[in-house]
């Protein structure tokens, strides 16, 4: 019989007022695998993410981690997750040591383990020389690293990375995939969203393409590009999005633009002239 | 063209930011607008004015009733003196009147009226003795006018009794005239009367022994002698007959004129008699006490002269409140701005956890600051804030926890830095105009002299005021850490409601 997903979401739906974000999302995300997500700016991602991490609550649907619903076991999703932003989320004026101090605590770590595990970490993502330096001071590959770190302070089980290269020149990406894939070697589940296509297709076990708010690819790369007789995950996401777009009679002009509502007097004002 | 373009875009940026707007262009305009609309008075309102008197004179009561006619002022009769102190401090009433046991305009001791007063209330103590001593003067102009009036009506009745008794000393001068003119009249009667009766002019004896020798052989010449001798003697006797008799009538004259005198001067007695007892009888003779029969006397409830004393508490107070809105605003401000602010969210870590993460650090600063404060404050109190210590470190907790939470629910509901500043900024100096600091609250209206009563740094001010300058008990200021309390509650439930929020937008 074969092993659950590790990862479930079922039916997952959500909307800010008016604005639905997600639509009747399911995939499932395995086990000690690379999941790529992939997606025009504004098509849910970064809320896919959110949800995974109980950050924000589905309007429907569930989420599961091992058949457990996450919602019910909300107390366990911060130790079950690991989150590394794009911006970096740590203190610049705290030194690298003092942030894993901090962090470490806030997941009841006693201090003794989170030396241990701070030495851990800071050698996989070589950074241990630089232990006394304020993150502010950091590079930018470094401080991506350090937030890489932070967010398996706890040793979670899936590592949850928003966009971990944007920003980064080709050497820093390079490396940061080298530490990646050593983070997945060491059974950790990874899941990452990027809009760099390549980059994600030489990293990624799987790729979900999410486009208005549904997943409507999820495989591995080279099975997409077969699907799809494409050379690229550039070309693939184009054709899938395209499909997609004409399929559902949806104005590609249109979509996902936020809108503000401007005072009817303004506007008065600017009719006038 | 580019500067209209730089300020059109900078009106559009400031109106779509909302939140942003309403602050920086409403917040001062409404400061502005209610300080404006608060202390567009001139006279000191809802004044609570406590009495006490061992007992109800007419002239307390009526004074009493005076002060009470004003709508200024409500007055409370209180049953003991020290009611009437401790309402002082616990700031029931602004000012206690004490009136003496007998109290009687113009009597020594007896009518002075004891202005107790809070004078640490520096900006109102004056102007509360004022507004109250002017009442109790129109009652004392009164006075002075009655007993001024029983003087002027004694030099009246004195007058009109001088001038009849003037009237009557003429009538007694004239009849001394008279009666100098009848004495004369007499002296020049007695002097004119030339009967000389000595026996000797007349032989009397030899005549009758002559007569008696020679009667038989008397001669004519004889009898002629003796005819002429006896009607000398008799025209003398009849002179002198009418003299006595004249002289008889004026000595009647003069008695009669004396015996009227006797009674004229008996009735001048009885009137200069009428005169005096009515001078008697007039109380009060002394001119101050005339002009002033009831007297007023200040007397201050807190024996500390100094006005840094009565500064102080207000002064910590002010500290409390600026360093912890400002601190708890600014330490919120940076901690939602860091980027590490996501990652807390997603810890296992309970929201309250973070709130009283960043509420001790406030406390912790604050502490160390009012530790200094309080240091130098114990070389000019001297020791005598030991007694109440405890009480003293409830209390700043209290307060200084209000004021955070405060900060921290500012700092949590805006999106910028600066403008939560400015909110913190604007928040405290609308605390700050509605207290007693720079006007007293009760020269606004009553009803929003009511609700500046609540505001909690009028409520900080008046704790530390009880406890650091009349070293009030925990009770005296028991009313004012509940409601402090109170706002601590709602202040900590909004500041997890709005802590909540940035965590929803930070979601979005």
């Amino acid at each position: 019989m074969a092993a659950p997903p590790f990862i479930q979401f079922q039916n997952v739906t959500k909307s800010y007022g008016k604005h639905l974000v997600l639509n009747d999302i399911t995939v499932d995300i395995p086990f000690k695998e690379i999941t790529g997500i992939i997606g025009s700016s504004g098509s849910g991602k970064t809320t896919l993410l959110n949800l995974l991490i109980g950050f924000i609550r589905t309007n429907s649907g569930k989420i599961l981690f091992q058949s457990r619903e996450l919602k019910k076991d909300i107390k366990n999703i911060s130790t079950i997750f690991g989150f590394a932003t794009q911006a970096g989320s740590f203190y610049g004026n705290l030194t690298i040591q003092e942030n894993f101090y901090y962090f470490g605590s806030l997941y009841d770590l006693h201090k003794k383990d989170i030396e241990g595990r701070m030495n851990e970490l800071l050698n996989l993502l070589e950074l241990d020389y630089a232990k006394n330096v304020l993150a502010k001071d950091l590079s930018t590959g470094m401080q991506r690293r350090l937030d890489i770190s932070l967010a398996l302070i706890h040793n979670p089980k899936v590592l949850i990375m928003d966009e971990p290269t944007e920003d980064l020149d080709p050497i820093l990406r390079k490396e940061l995939v080298k530490i990646i894939r050593k983070i997945r070697d060491d059974g950790t589940t990874i899941i990452i969203t990027s809009h760099l296509l390549n980059e994600i297709e030489n990293l990624c076990d799987n790729i979900a393409i999410l486009s208005d708010g549904r997943i409507i690819e999820f495989d591995s790369p080279t099975k997409l590009k077969d699907k799809y007789k494409k050379q690229s995950l550039d070309e693939v996401f184009e054709v899938v999005v395209q499909k997609f777009h004409k399929e559902e009679g949806i104005d590609p002009k249109k979509h996902d633009m936020p809108t503000y509502q401007i005072p009817f007097w303004w506007e008065k004002e600017e009719k006038r002239k | 063209m580019k500067i209209f373009s730089m300020i059109l875009k900078n009106l559009k940026l400031l109106i779509r930011s909302k939140f942003s707007a309403s602050v920086v262009i409403l917040g001062p305009l409404i400061i502005v607008l209610l300080v404006g609309a608060a202390f567009n008075t001139s006279s000191v309102n809802n004044i609570r004015v406590g009495v006490y008197a061992p007992a109800y004179t007419e002239l307390t009561t009526s004074v009493v009733n005076a002060i009470e006619k004003n709508p200024q002022f409500k007055v409370l009769k209180l049953k003991t003196e020290q009611d009437c102190l401790n309402d002082i401090v616990s700031g029931a009433i602004h000012v206690c009147l004490q009136f003496p046991e007998n109290f009687t305009a113009a009597v020594q001791d007896a009518n002075i009226i004891t202005f107790n007063v809070d004078n640490s209330r520096i900006n109102i103590v004056y102007l509360l003795i004022d507004s109250i001593s002017s009442e109790i003067s129109v009652k004392t102009t009164e006075l002075s006018q009655g007993l001024t009036q029983v003087l002027i009506d004694t030099l009246d009745t004195s007058k009109a009794s001088a001038s009849k008794n003037k009237e009557a000393l003429t009538l007694m001068s004239s009849d001394n005239e008279a009666i100098k003119q009848k004495s004369s009249d007499i002296l020049a009667n007695a002097n004119s009367i030339t009967v000389s009766i000595n026996p000797s002019d007349y032989n009397l004896t030899d005549i009758i022994e002559e007569i008696d020798s020679k009667c038989s052989n008397c001669s004519t010449d004889v009898l002629k002698e003796i005819q002429t001798s006896l009607t000398t003697l008799t025209t003398q006797l009849t002179e002198l007959n009418n003299k006595t008799a004249l002289i008889k009538t004026d000595v009647q004259l003069i008695q009669t004129t004396s015996a009227a005198n006797t009674q004229k001067i008996t009735d001048l007695q009885t009137s200069f008699e009428s005169t005096i007892s009515s001078i008697d009888s007039i109380q009060i003779k002394e001119a101050g006490s005339i002009a002033t029969p009831i007297k007023t006397k200040i007397n201050p409830i807190s024996q500390d002269k100094k006005n840094w004393n009565f500064l102080f508490p207000t002064l910590v107070a002010l500290i409390i409140m600026f360093v912890s809105i400002l601190l708890a605003t600014t330490l919120v401000m940076r901690e939602k701005n860091t980027a590490a602010y996501f990652r807390n969210f997603i810890t296992p870590t309970g929201e309250f956890t973070f709130i009283i993460g960043t509420f001790l650090s406030c406390l912790i600063i604050l502490v160390f600051q009012l530790a200094i404060i309080f240091g130098q404050a114990l070389f000019f109190l001297k020791g005598e804030l030991l007694g109440i210590i405890f009480t003293v470190l409830i209390s700043l907790l209290i307060i200084a926890s209000t004021f955070i939470l405060l900060g921290m629910m500012l700092g949590y509901a805006f999106k910028s830095e600066e403008t939560s500043i400015l909110a913190a900024m604007s928040a405290s100096s609308f605390l700050l105009f509605f207290s007693n600091t720079i006007l007293p609250i009760e020269t606004i209206p009553p009803s929003l002299s009511w609700i500046a009563s609540f505001n909690p740094f009028v409520l900080s001010d008046s704790i530390l005021k009880k406890l650091l300058l009349f070293k009030g008990s925990f009770s005296s200021v028991a009313t004012e850490l509940y409601v402090l309390l109170s706002y601590l509650t709602v202040f900590l439930i909004l500041t997890f409601l709005t802590r909540q929020i940035t965590k929803r937008r930070l979601g979005q």
